[in-house]
């Protein structure tokens, strides 16, 4: 579903991005791990078609992210970390707004209804999204992302800030999608969502240190054979060693 | 206490110093202000453009532009019709068009006969300018016309008097040649004294009768500002607005901005009181606008020539006042509001209405009552006056008790209701 | 001592805290835990003096110096860290001497010596929140007061930033930290779990782990099909909590029921799935909590 060749992005003399290489498979849960300014912010835009890379080659969805965003752009469900819904509409418009944004027709009210069912959003439908708590919000969010049935979703953080019951929940969700085909791919600095994906790649400077199923990591990072590491939260220091000391 | 206001005083200043785009602000306001002021908005007009177009093309009108054209601040040139004349005026090219018509008189007995000046009055300052210039010139060609008519009916009342006696006639010269000459010459005498007398007395009367044309133009003296400058009617008033825009909008953002970034709450939890915070936060932007009031100050006395004739110090101690009313202004924007943006604009909309119902630019006077009592609400209308008053009349600021009140209330007033609101906001 | 009493607080008809109670006590480090929303904010800046209760009341501040530390970056960003703390020195009644002295002490300690001379607003997150806690400790407070202090900090920082307020809290300062991190509590004495304004539990971690009466299972590797055997799971035990981590299936079960059996005969026998008992930690002890708390109304 994605694959990335040596993508390299430069912002004046400022590397964010340094030869990434990715891979994500069909249905696969894929976690984009790094501190802030690690670069992977830059890297999702450039997936996204947002961004045009300096260097290197890349397929979303089969579609070159140099020549074919627009295509990219119409199959892809995005949910970013501030959820970008509007405070001033109701649930129910804001699924409608993004609905006709994607051009969704046939079947609309038919969707909609189903999204607000497996969300649980009735009882909030006609409430404006500006007075709901939290973790409406991110549910609102994320049933607008998905509403077009995409194929491929981009999710920043979904679940950074919500009560763990709500984020086992929500993960509930996305594992019923990606076992359903869906592939995700989930960028966070949170290691607790880094610990419910299948696969991560973990940046550091723009670069990729350390890629590969959660588990087997935790195995070939820990210290002696028979005990894996406990939580990512180790592998992350190993890696990136001092944190950011020196303040780059 | 001193400790904490100075500490918070430092911290002010360090933050300006880092803060480029404000400081620029605070000085480059001032002095953009004085240069758009001092040289750009001048409604002093010099040149006017005429265009003249003679229908008549006969002496009087020839003569009248030929004194046109004499004048110095006239720019002359004809067209010979109206249409192209009118065209110069839609470009902007021309001021003013002066048309004499094809029954043009000297001196006009219906409409017809007059001369026609068009001004192009969406240029309101150049029209004004232009009016005002052609009637002196109008009324310097027509006393000249009017000695001149008067010359010659002086002439022709001489003649008519000598003629009248027949002193020229044949049966005169008979009747002469029959006397003796003594005789004739005495009668002669006797008869031009006579003949002069009446002549004189007549003059006289006529002369009583006929206006004095020196006396018809008004005698104008300009007092105050004698130049009639637009700087020296502006300067005094920009000294107010620099002033109440600095001092409001920095205090307006200055509160709100630690309200933004949470670095509010840290001075709260700290032991510093709202009274040492609020004292620590007026000082940096009271020097400032004190700063930036003697510049102005400066720049318009040294640079563009604007008389200062009173006092200095009651001056400044007035300006004070008005200086602590703004800052109470800004203080309680800054509280009301919840983020810089809204206290950018609630400063707007107190500022503007200051800048056009002041009396800044537009007269007070020239306001309708239910604007004018507006104007009364505000701190700048009262230091306008006072404030032209010292610059051009040197008239003591402490001589208008009621400037002084209102601004003595407006101080009070805005600073105790923002402190009120200061501690309540900060709970 | 720090005692917080009955207090409530409502914004907007809507009711943020509700009948808090609880003293700071001999327990140095106290945590704060729950999820976004749960009013740990409010509770703090209550317990700051920054808001006022609607009801309720907090006792025994009078002659207590705090230090708070809020949720977002408090200082000034265009100033360097030396001039920050100088001025939150001088701010709480320090000396230029005392102050200085203290500056250096503070830079040693946390590692900002060589950043002394940077704006603050250049610094890295990490670097931020330690400059935070520098400047609130200048004065030697008897309470820090912390929103969050790791939010958003990467796990090396996260770390070293708890490390610092171990060393804080020896040094006899009280420490209370809002957190949403589950797992934070094993660095402190005691927690309060917040849900929802309401004080759910109040007790140290270590007890609360060693009162679980729950075990957990773990089937690791069960790939894309955790969904499919979740549900099957789901519909064989009536009772306990079955949940996807990863690859992983865990299933969380009250303690002396035998379910291992059951469980064995649902899995299929070719696919190598197997069963094992893993220790369960913080995080499935408080996410028990706020479920019960919940009423089961969200599952």
């Amino acid at each position: 579903m994605i694959q990335l060749q040596s993508i390299t992005k430069k912002f004046g003399d400022y590397t964010a991005v340094d030869q990434v290489n990715l891979s994500v498979e069909q249905g696969e849960i894929c976690g984009l791990i790094g501190a802030n300014g690690a670069g992977k912010t830059t890297l999702i835009r450039m997936m996204c078609g947002l961004l045009l890379p300096d260097g290197g080659e890349g397929r979303v969805l089969g579609f070159d992210i140099r020549h074919q965003q627009k295509a990219i752009r119409q199959q892809i469900g995005y949910m970013s970390q501030k959820f970008s819904l509007y405070p001033d509409l109701t649930v129910e418009e804001n699924l409608r707004f993004y609905a006709a944004l994607y051009g969704i027709h046939q079947g609309l009210e038919k969707r909609i209804a189903s999204q607000i069912e497996a969300f649980r959003l009735e009882e909030v439908r006609q409430e404006r999204v500006g007075r709901l708590p939290g973790g409406w919000l991110q549910r609102v969010a994320f049933a607008s992302a998905q509403l077009h049935s995409p194929p491929l979703l981009f999710l920043d953080e979904p679940t950074s800030g919500v009560d763990p019951v709500t984020r086992r929940a929500f993960w509930e969700q996305l594992y019923r999608l990606a076992d359903e085909g869906t592939t995700i791919l989930v960028t966070t600095h949170v290691m607790d969502e880094a610990e419910r994906c299948d696969h991560i790649t973990m940046m550091n400077q723009g670069e990729v240190v350390a890629e590969g199923a959660v588990n087997q990591l935790k195995k070939e990072f820990a210290r002696d054979e028979h005990t894996p590491l406990a939580t990512l939260d180790e592998l992350f220091i190993q890696l990136t060693g001092k944190g950011d000391h020196d303040g780059g | 206490m001193w400790r904490r206001i100075q500490a918070i005083v430092g911290k002010e200043f360090i933050q300006l110093r880092r803060d480029r785009r404000t400081l620029a602000m605070m000085v480059m306001l001032p002095v953009l202000w004085l240069v758009a002021f001092g040289y750009a908005v001048n409604f002093d007009v010099e040149t006017i453009r005429v265009v003249v177009v003679d229908e008549a093309k006969h002496s009087d009108s020839a003569s009248f532009i030929n004194q046109i054209k004499e004048e110095e601040d006239f720019k002359v040139t004809e067209k010979a019709r109206m249409s192209e004349a009118k065209r110069t005026l839609e470009q902007g090219k021309r001021d003013v068009i002066i048309h004499f018509p094809k029954d043009y008189k000297q001196f006009p007995q219906n409409k017809r006969e007059r001369i026609q000046i068009q001004v192009d009055g969406s240029r309101l300052f150049q029209a004004q300018s232009a009016l005002r210039k052609l009637n002196g010139v109008l009324a310097d060609v027509q006393q000249d016309s009017m000695q001149k008519m008067q010359r010659e009916l002086q002439t022709t009342l001489m003649k008519s008097v000598s003629f009248g006696m027949g002193m020229d006639s044949p049966q005169w010269r008979e009747m002469m040649k029959s006397l003796l000459p003594e005789k004739v010459a005495q009668l002669q005498k006797g008869l031009e004294k006579a003949n002069k007398e009446q002549m004189e007395s007549t003059m006289k009367r006529m002369e009583k009768a006929l206006p004095k044309m020196d006396q018809i133009q008004p005698d104008v003296d300009v007092l105050y500002n004698p130049d009639l400058k637009s700087v020296s009617f502006m300067i005094p008033g920009l000294v107010g607005l620099v002033l109440i825009f600095i001092t409001t909008l920095m205090t307006a953002m200055g509160v709100v901005r630690e309200k933004e970034r949470g670095t509010l709450e840290q001075l709260i939890v700290s032991p510093v009181s709202s009274f040492e915070l609020l004292v620590g936060k007026l000082i940096p932007y009271c020097i400032i606008a004190v700063f930036d009031f003697l510049l102005v100050f400066a720049v318009g006395v040294w640079f563009f020539d604007v008389p200062f004739r009173g006092d200095l110090l009651p001056f400044l101690s007035v300006s004070c006042l008005f200086l602590l009313a703004s800052l109470g202004i800004g203080l309680l924007i800054s509280t009301v509001s919840q983020n810089q943006q809204q206290a950018m604009q609630l400063a707007i909309l107190t500022l503007v209405p200051q800048f056009i119902l002041s009396g800044f630019v537009f007269p007070l006077e020239a306001m309708p009552w239910g604007i004018r009592w507006l104007s009364y609400l505000m701190p700048l209308t009262y230091f306008i006056p006072i404030s032209r008053g010292s610059f051009l009349k040197g008239v003591s600021p402490l001589t208008d008790e009621w400037g002084i009140l209102a601004l003595a209330i407006a101080a009070v007033l805005f600073l105790v209701l923002a402190t009120i609101r200061f501690r309540r906001s900060l709970g | 001592m720090l005692n917080v009493k009955g207090v409530s607080y409502a914004y907007r008809g809507k009711k943020a805290l509700d009948q808090v109670s609880f003293t700071l006590g001999e327990k140095k480090i106290t945590a704060l835990i729950g999820p976004d929303g749960a009013g740990k904010t409010t509770l703090l800046k209550v317990m700051a003096g920054l808001l006022r209760p609607s009801s309720g009341e907090v006792n025994g501040k009078d002659g207590m110096s705090l230090g708070y530390v809020s949720q977002f970056f408090g200082l000034y960003g265009e100033m360097s860290v030396q001039e920050n703390l100088h001025f939150y020195g001088r701010l709480n009644g320090l000396t230029f001497r005392e102050s200085t002295q203290r500056i250096e002490e503070l830079l040693h300690w946390t590692g900002l010596e060589s950043v002394i001379h940077r704006e603050a607003g250049a610094l890295s997150g990490g670097m931020k929140q330690k400059l935070s806690i520098a400047a609130a400790v200048l004065h030697r407070p008897d309470l820090l007061l912390l929103d969050e202090p790791t939010n958003g900090v990467d796990p090396v920082s996260r770390r070293e930033m708890w490390r610092l307020l171990q060393s804080v809290a020896e040094g006899g300062t009280q420490i209370f930290a809002a957190t949403q991190y589950l797992d934070e509590a094993a660095y402190c004495g005691r927690v309060i779990l917040l849900h929802q304004g309401r004080i759910l539990v109040e007790e140290s971690p270590q007890q609360l782990l060693r009162d679980f009466p729950f075990r957990l299972l773990v089937i690791r590797e069960a790939g894309h099909e955790r969904v499919k055997w979740m549900d099957r799971i789901r519909k064989e035990l009536t009772t306990g909590e079955v949940f996807s981590k990863g690859r992983d299936l865990y299933i969380l079960h009250r303690e002396g029921m035998s379910i291992q059996g059951r469980i064995k005969a649902i899995l299929p026998s070719d696919k190598g799935l197997s069963l094992e008992e893993v220790e369960p930690g913080y995080e499935e002890v408080f996410t028990q909590r706020f479920q019960d708390a919940d009423g089961g109304e969200s599952r």
